[in-house]
């Protein structure tokens, strides 16, 4: 099966539209014939699709390129995803200008620095006290967890020695159910004083309560059983823990065993808070009643916390809840939880039993040592069922178990307290031990490639009408494109690029008047004002700055509450309204540099600012899924546009003001009144994110941008589109109109600018 | 909103750089575990190792991508998470040695010590490995596009690595058709795969 003859081979354009579909019916039904039996031209089909690279080591068997179904990496992704997305904050400035300010640079770019010989890796978490890391020891090289004290909270020489003592204490504890201390150290000898923990993977178990509500019985008993037993120990060390609550309670996964974090540092932070502000902040709801009231505490107190964590794991609920601290704080002194089997019948009396007890207002009425708790769970626990030897905690004997154990022994007329006899020997040898039986959680593969097959193959669009050419396209910047102003008359371009710098272009000359360099990182915002004199800027460093648009000189630059991801100048004088990463929301006058109007603004970063035509109310868009419009002069909020199933980016007025359009990560462009926030229209047809919309100052116009490369322009009033513009080869984020309405510019990933001419579309 | 979003979005960096949206880190983790994964089993981790690997890498990424801070000039994101992987490999490779040396293991010490320097070879492989990565992805997608049968003829064929001949009963398609089934498919795989990469900041 020779290629038969050159002349009856077809040649490769013809193969090029037989694989894109665009060979007439006739014509194609020959090829494919030819195609049958030449080995020559099915070599030559599959070199025309994938270009001279093959592409058949890329696709083969990639099937197998998945990990098995019983491979430890389903767990280990589902953990990561859990983890990642509680743990994740938004930036805020804080974090990237203070609390991250006392590491040193790193000497390898994978890390965010180093703190003496910790290289860090990344933020784990922020807490009230300060901020947990992940660090790696280069000395003794393992992964540990450091926590550093929030600078502010330590400013004082003496709250500091304190918290280093307090710290010692609990360095000295050690045991499989608390998170062991490595070290207590200050950089450099005398700077910020950091902890150096155990690095623990898995999550807490207040992110397990609150996926999974109530829990097992099983792990009710064992996880109670590993805190009592891990609270022992500490007790034993004269030391209180003060905070148990389920945040505090590590599963360390696999396995889930239970580890006990922030030792006796909810004193020390108390302390510190107090002196500055004389008052407690923090989450009351497990809090014991005397401690509530700001009395003596001892280790009982961790015993009623121990009875409300319990209590949560076994309802779903924490027993006192309340919409504010006071509220709560009276219903822990005051009132009685719901009892525990009418929100859940499951829940064995023996349990209940203990539970209330625990959770008695008086301390003397609760059981007199957390070593006796751990017992009484690990009974309940080997009713149950065989228990593996893995689960069992060593429980060391507390200090009045010692005394009356001793007292015991010297005079045996005292009757036994079985309660605080040697509960560890008992525990180890009351329980069974048998194997342990696995539970695999198998994450559900969907497979593959199996879906139901749809219409047959579409290749690309295909424009029904003639393709509209941009009548220009500037290209040759450095980077993307973030953000796209023209000037009044349209003679202008400034456009904001992610190498810092914004580049100002000449529209009818097609060339670059100037290059500004204006920002250590991405421009995400740039904005000329009403008369076209002044060109606004906004980038992570938090500064606005000014330029003259005619000689480019800095007119001034004002710094504002925190990393800039959009701006837009007022439509009537100087004002500029800002949003930023963090989801401020605020209003500066570019001609003084000072703030006009604060609002309360949004949970996330806002992609998207508009001024409505007559300057009076701003629309914003934010990733926390919303859009929403405030009054320009007081920063209140008017209403909230909630429907996005993402988040929002991009938002603009029409031009009378009755309406603003919006865009987003659900593909969406939605059009809501802006008297009421209800939706009047939603157009679909993008088929992926949107992330900029504009509305025509003159013409029922809007266009919508997004990573589908495409420019959509819709009839306003039809409410449907007009065309789509190909041509874009990257992701857009940005569209313009020019005040008059004649052109629009629309910019992105691909680094170009492309002008389009809006009479062509009409 | 029922609002089935696909497994990749090439704009996923953009947005876990914003940082607050939960559905970026399920898209961006589905993306790049099993790249990680797999990329460490294949440098002879065993399945555990493997999953720890992947894991800690994927935290270390997920605190450093907001800050977007690896160097764009030196090849990009793709260039950045291998950094980061690469040197998680050598710690852990490091520490086994270690443990290999204190338990007196002088084989495995040996094999350790005698693993040639690949960092070049290590690279190439790592972009190979992403590449087929991203086309599983691309694959994914764009599924819904074509036919069983086409879909079908193109799996048999490039995936499983068949003849034409071997398969044309089975699905009752000329050899023909099934170049062009193959073909077709192919061409919007490398298009997706284009288009995923030529959107990586």
């Amino acid at each position: 099966m020779e290629r038969t003859s050159c002349k009856s081979c077809p040649g490769e354009d013809v193969l090029r539209d037989l694989i894109g579909g665009e060979l007439p019916e006739a014509e194609q039904q020959e090829v494919v014939e030819h195609l049958d039996g030449c080995s020559g031209c099915q070599q030559v089909i599959e070199k025309v699709a994938t270009g001279a690279d093959s592409w058949t080591h890329v696709v083969e068997h990639i099937d197998r390129a998945q990990p098995p179904s019983d491979s430890a990496f389903w767990n280990a992704q589902r953990q990561v995803e859990n983890a990642m997305a509680e743990t994740y904050v938004p930036l805020t400035r804080d974090t990237r200008e203070t609390a991250l300010d006392f590491l040193q640079p790193a000497n390898d770019p994978a890390y965010l620095g180093r703190l003496d010989h910790f290289d860090i890796a990344r933020v784990i978490g922020r807490g009230g006290m300060g901020i947990v890391l992940e660090g790696f020891d280069t000395h003794l090289r393992r992964s540990v967890a450091i926590k550093v004290l929030d600078p502010s909270l330590l400013k004082n020489e003496q709250a500091r020695q304190r918290f280093c003592r307090e710290a010692r204490t609990v360095a000295s504890i050690s045991h499989e159910h608390v998170v062991a201390m490595h070290d207590v150290s200050r950089s450099d000898g005398e700077g910020v004083p950091y902890l150096v923990m155990q690095m623990i993977n898995g999550e807490t178990l207040e992110a397990r309560l609150n996926r999974e509500g109530a829990l097992p019985v099983r792990d009710i008993l064992r996880i109670g059983m590993q805190m009592a037993a891990g609270l022992t120990a500490a007790h034993m060390q004269n030391l209180i823990h003060r905070d148990i609550k389920p945040a505090n309670v590590l599963l360390e996964s696999p396995g889930g065993r239970v580890k006990l974090t922030d030792f006796g540092l909810a004193r020390a932070a108390e302390d510190i808070k107090l002196t500055q502000t004389g008052f407690v902040t923090g989450t009351p709801m497990y809090m014991a009643p005397e401690q509530a009231l700001g009395e003596e505490l001892d280790e009982r107190a961790d015993l009623f916390s121990l009875g409300a964590v319990l209590y949560q794991m076994a309802t779903g609920h924490p027993p006192f809840a309340g919409s504010t601290a006071l509220a709560v704080l009276r219903k822990i002194t005051d009132s009685q939880p719901t009892p525990i089997r009418e929100l859940n019948a499951d829940i064995p009396e023996s349990l209940v039993k203990l539970i209330d007890q625990l959770l008695s207002k008086k301390p003397e009425d609760r059981p007199e040592c957390t070593a006796s708790v751990a017992e009484r769970l690990a009974g309940m626990l080997s009713e149950l069922g065989p228990l593996s030897p893995l689960q069992v905690p060593s429980i060391p004997m507390c200090e009045n178990e010692m005394a009356q154990f001793a007292r015991t022994a010297a005079n045996p007329v005292v009757p036994q307290d079985v309660k605080c006899a040697n509960a560890k020997r008992k525990l180890i040898f009351g329980l069974i031990c048998a194997s342990l039986g696995v539970v695999l959680t198998l994450a559900l593969i969907v497979p593959m490639l199996m879906r139901e097959p749809q219409n047959s193959a579409s290749q690309g669009t295909t424009p029904s009408e003639p393709v509209i050419e941009p009548v220009a396209v500037l290209s040759g910047n450095a980077g993307p494109v973030w953000t796209v102003a023209f000037t009044p008359d349209a003679s202008t371009l400034a456009m904001g690029i992610d190498d810092g710098t914004v580049k100002l272009w000449d529209v009818p000359g097609k060339r670059i008047k100037a290059t500004i360099k204006a920002h250590p990182g991405p421009v995400w915002a740039a904005t000329i004002n009403r008369d076209g004199t002044w060109l606004a800027t906004g980038s992570d460093d938090g500064r606005v700055r000014i330029f003259d648009v005619v000689t480019t000189d800095e007119v001034r630059s004002f710094e504002v509450s925190g990393p800039i991801r959009s701006m837009v100048f007022s439509p009537l004088g100087n004002n500029v309204l800002i949003g930023g990463r963090t989801g401020f929301v605020e209003i500066w006058d570019a001609g003084k540099g000072e703030k006009v109007t604060t609002t309360k603004g949004h949970a996330a970063e806002v992609v998207g600012v508009a001024y409505s035509p007559d300057g009076r109310t701003i629309a914003t868009a934010s990733g926390d899924k919303t859009a929403k419009l405030w009054n320009a002069e007081t920063g209140a909020e008017q209403l909230t546009l909630s429907g996005h199933a993402g988040g929002v980016y991009g938002i603009a007025f029409s031009p009378k003001g009755s309406h603003v359009v919006t865009g987003g990560w659900d593909k969406e462009v939605r059009l809501w009144e802006t008297a009421t926030g209800s939706i009047a229209h939603t157009c679909t047809g993008h088929d992926s994110d949107v992330w900029c919309v504009a509305y025509s100052p003159t013409a029922p116009l809007g266009a919508s941008v997004g990573e589908d490369r495409l420019v959509h322009i819709w009839d306003t009033n039809e409410r449907a589109h007009v065309t789509k513009l190909p041509g874009h080869t990257g992701t857009l984020y940005s569209a313009s109109f020019s005040r008059d309405g004649r052109y629009l510019v629309t910019a992105g990933r691909d680094g170009t600018a492309r002008v389009w001419d809006m009479q062509l579309v009409k | 909103m029922g609002h089935v979003s696909p497994p990749t979005r090439a704009s996923l960096l953009l947005r876990l750089r914003d940082g607050t949206s939960p559905e970026a880190w399920h898209e961006f983790v589905k993306l790049y575990s099993p790249l990680i994964y797999g990329f460490a089993r294949n440098r002879g981790l065993q399945d555990a190792d493997s999953a720890d690997l992947m894991q800690d890498v994927l935290r270390s990424v997920s605190g450093a991508v907001g800050r977007l801070d690896y160097d764009r000039q030196k090849g990009g994101f793709r260039a950045w998470l291998f950094t980061v992987t690469r040197n998680k490999l050598f710690s852990f490779q490091e520490r086994r040695r270690s443990q290999a040396i204190a338990s007196g293991d002088t084989a495995a010490v040996e094999q350790l010590n005698n693993a040639p320097d690949r960092a070049n070879h290590l690279e190439a492989e790592w972009d190979r490995e992403y590449e087929r990565r991203l086309a599983a992805a691309a694959m994914e997608k764009i599924r819904v596009e074509f036919n069983e049968k086409t879909w079908q003829a193109f799996w048999l064929t490039a995936v499983d690595g068949l003849s034409a001949e071997d398969v044309k009963e089975r699905l009752g398609m000329s050899t023909g058709s099934i170049y062009v089934a193959k073909s077709r498919v192919l061409a919007r795989v490398k298009q997706e795969v284009e288009h995923m990469m030529s959107d990586e900041p």
